[in-house]
């Protein structure tokens, strides 16, 4: 399987920050397909093949989500769950990305099986340095095995 | 016995003997002599008898009358025997003459008799010398005794005015003190009160005859004071006390204290004394003080409340602030980055130090926001208290910050003081005086930094000094401000949160934060930790 074959799911409402986090994504050859989706909603109806979505949909299991917590009708906790809880998609690695420090968030994340929550830094090398430490994730993948249906 | 019979037949014959004129030569004058001496003995024997029973009858009461009634027959007798003497001269009835002589025989004996018998109680009848002399004793002790008597009745006047006097005084003391005394017998029922007592509950004493005190205790005291009553009534002489409420006339229920005393034994009082007072006045300022106390507590709780509500909107808005300013400032720094890293051959010099200018400050402004979120974590977080070795976290802080100086600095350090507290905050505390010191100390020739500990009952109080650059006293209030710095950016470096971090976590933990200093002649920064670190404490 091909690392490239992964698609990277970006869920963040902010353009701008969208631009930074696609281009540092770039900027560390991660040359995989990026869906961005800059809307809570729409990005579940994408990740269940609902609403918009719904034509011509299968769960895609090579596919890791890079989420913002705070998002415009369907926050990321909420979306966070909604993976999570589903049998189709639980496998699917979901990595908070966001500027809460905040405690509470982090431990609400991890309790619903966050893989991975990186705080973004106000510095942008270092934030490329976070988005560089997501290739481990690249590898995980490709050892897993594949999902009992 | 026929001599006898005889006597009696011829008790009034003449025939035996002749009449004492024939028996005999009697003269004239001899007979004569003898006749009327005989009657006249006879006449006057009759007037005495007479002057007796007079003497009785007018009396009346006379001691030893029947003596009297003797003496008075026996002489009647005697004078019979001479009148029949004398009749003899005529008519010789001897043998009626000697009966009659009998009888008065009899009739003397008996008279002796009865005057041996008398005789003891007539040598105890005085006489009458005795009799005058005895009144006159008598006389003279009576004059004496009325003298006595006199005296004695004086001196019971005085002693009666004495009495009085002192009656009136305590009757007067009694009547005008200001607590109410009242007297009440066994069945509780009233035998005196003074004003004071009708006072007490606003009546006249007239209104306080019409209601027994009982029914003007309140509900819930009668219970206190039946108790109080009976615990007195047990313990004679002693003072058993009561605080009883007492619906006074016009203003209602009106607090009282005092005592109960069962003086029922004692013979002057002889009741249960009640002896109370109003104490409305100090229980409604008592009350007072206790509203006051009581809207003063609910008022800091409130206050604390309304404080612990801004403390956690102040920390919500600061952590708020900081997180929403962290994700534009990172666009910034980004889209600068993008910038410098896409178009800087693009930019002339200038056109890149602009650049680099926005770069520095917007690094800068995320450290300060970063410094203030971390501030914000710190006033929220809960202290985990525990045993903390204070020299360890001193070393093993001076060698992180070491590692991070290009130049040397002198540490003098001793065994330091261990503490309870939360370990983790507290290598916060000593990272930053430790970097402080390091920065401050920075531009001195040889930099030395001394750390040292000292105690007290209460306290651990830990220093950290150098010898750098530092600071005029009158600005020292500044020092623990957050964004409060004494120093100009370009000399040192900083973001103004540190020593504000210092503070907040020390106090969380009951202590306290100072520093010494003088301008280019370095500073010294304390801070002390309570050995019994209190949860209240912790709460912050």
């Amino acid at each position: 399987m091909n690392n490239n074959n992964i698609e990277i799911l970006l869920i963040e409402d902010n353009p701008h920050e969208a631009e930074l986090a696609i281009r540092s994504l770039k900027k560390n050859n991660i040359a995989n397909k990026i869906v961005h989706i800059d809307d809570g909603a729409d990005a579940l109806d994408y990740i269940m093949g609902t609403g918009k979505y719904a034509e011509g949909h299968s769960f895609n299991i090579n596919r890791l989500i890079l989420l913002d917590l705070n998002l415009p009708r369907v926050d990321g906790l909420e979306i966070l769950r909604k993976v999570k809880s589903n049998d189709k998609t639980c496998m699917t690695p979901v990595v908070v990305l966001t500027s809460s420090k905040e405690e509470k968030d982090m431990i609400e994340s991890y309790r619903l099986g966050v893989n991975s929550y990186i705080v973004k830094p106000v510095n942008f090398e270092s934030f490329s340095q976070a988005i560089a430490e997501l290739k481990i994730y690249w590898l995980l993948l490709n050892q897993w095995p594949p999902l009992n249906k | 016995m026929n001599q006898v019979f005889d006597y009696f037949r011829k008790l009034f014959s003449t025939a035996d003997w002749p009449a004492r004129w024939h028996c005999g030569n009697w003269t004239e004058f001899e007979g004569w002599l003898y006749i009327i001496s005989d009657l006249m003995i006879w006449a006057a024997y009759f007037a005495i008898p007479l002057i007796i029973l007079r003497y009785v009858i007018r009396k009346n009461s006379t001691l030893y009358i029947r003596l009297y009634y003797l003496f008075a027959a026996f002489i009647l007798a005697c004078g019979i025997t001479h009148f029949l003497d004398a009749m003899m001269f005529w008519i010789p009835v001897y043998r009626f003459n000697s009966l009659l002589k009998f009888a008065t025989a009899i009739i003397s004996w008996v008279t002796v008799i009865a005057l041996i018998k008398y005789l003891p109680s007539a040598f105890a009848t005085k006489t009458i010398p005795e009799l005058e002399a005895e009144i006159h004793r008598r006389k003279v002790a009576e004059e004496a005794l009325r003298k006595l008597n006199e005296e004695l009745e004086y001196i019971i006047e005085e002693k009666t005015k004495e009495i009085r006097l002192t009656e009136f005084k305590f009757k007067s003391i009694i009547e005008n003190s200001a607590d109410a005394i009242s007297l009440m017998d066994d069945r509780l029922q009233g035998i005196y009160s003074n004003k004071s007592a009708y006072e007490l509950s606003g009546r006249t004493e007239a209104e306080s005859k019409e209601v027994h005190w009982s029914t003007l205790v309140h509900p819930d005291d009668i219970n206190n004071i039946n108790e109080t009553v009976a615990t007195a009534i047990k313990t004679p002489g002693k003072q058993i006390s009561a605080e009883i409420r007492l619906l006074h006339k016009e203003r209602g229920y009106v607090h009282i204290e005092g005592t109960v005393c069962n003086l029922l034994e004692n013979s002057a009082v002889h009741a249960l004394v009640f002896n109370f007072r109003d104490v409305s006045k100090i229980k409604n300022a008592e009350q007072e003080v206790w509203l006051l106390n009581e809207s003063l507590e609910r008022k800091i709780a409130e206050r604390t409340l309304q404080l612990e509500a801004a403390n956690k909107e102040l920390e919500g808005f600061s952590y708020s602030v900081s997180h929403d300013l962290r994700a534009p400032l990172r666009i910034i720094n980004g889209y600068a980055d993008m910038l410098y890293a896409d178009y800087k051959t693009e930019l002339n010099s200038e056109g890149l130090r602009l650049l680099e200018i926005i770069m520095y400050n917007t690094r800068h402004m995320g450290k300060l926001i970063d410094a203030l979120l971390n501030l914000a974590r710190m006033g929220r977080k809960e202290l985990t208290v525990q045993y903390a070795d204070m020299s360890a976290i001193v070393i093993s802080t001076i060698q992180e910050q070491i590692s991070l100086q290009t130049r040397s600095v002198t540490f003098d350090t001793e065994e330091l003081i261990p503490v309870n507290c939360d370990s983790v905050l507290m290598r916060h505390v000593w990272s930053n005086l430790i970097s402080n010191a390091i920065k401050y100390s920075s531009k001195t020739e040889n930099p030395m930094i001394t750390i040292k500990s000292t105690e007290n009952e209460h306290e651990v109080i830990y220093s950290v000094r150098d010898n750098g650059v530092g600071f005029d006293m009158k600005y020292s209030h500044k020092l623990f401000g957050v964004f409060q710095r004494l120093h100009n950016k370009a000399d040192f470096d900083g973001t103004g949160v540190g020593l504000a971090l210092v503070q907040r976590i020390v106090t969380k933990h009951g202590g306290r934060v100072w520093a010494e200093g003088e301008e280019n002649a370095g500073a010294t920064f304390y801070f002390s930790i309570p050995k019994t670190i209190e949860h209240e404490q912790q709460q912050y």
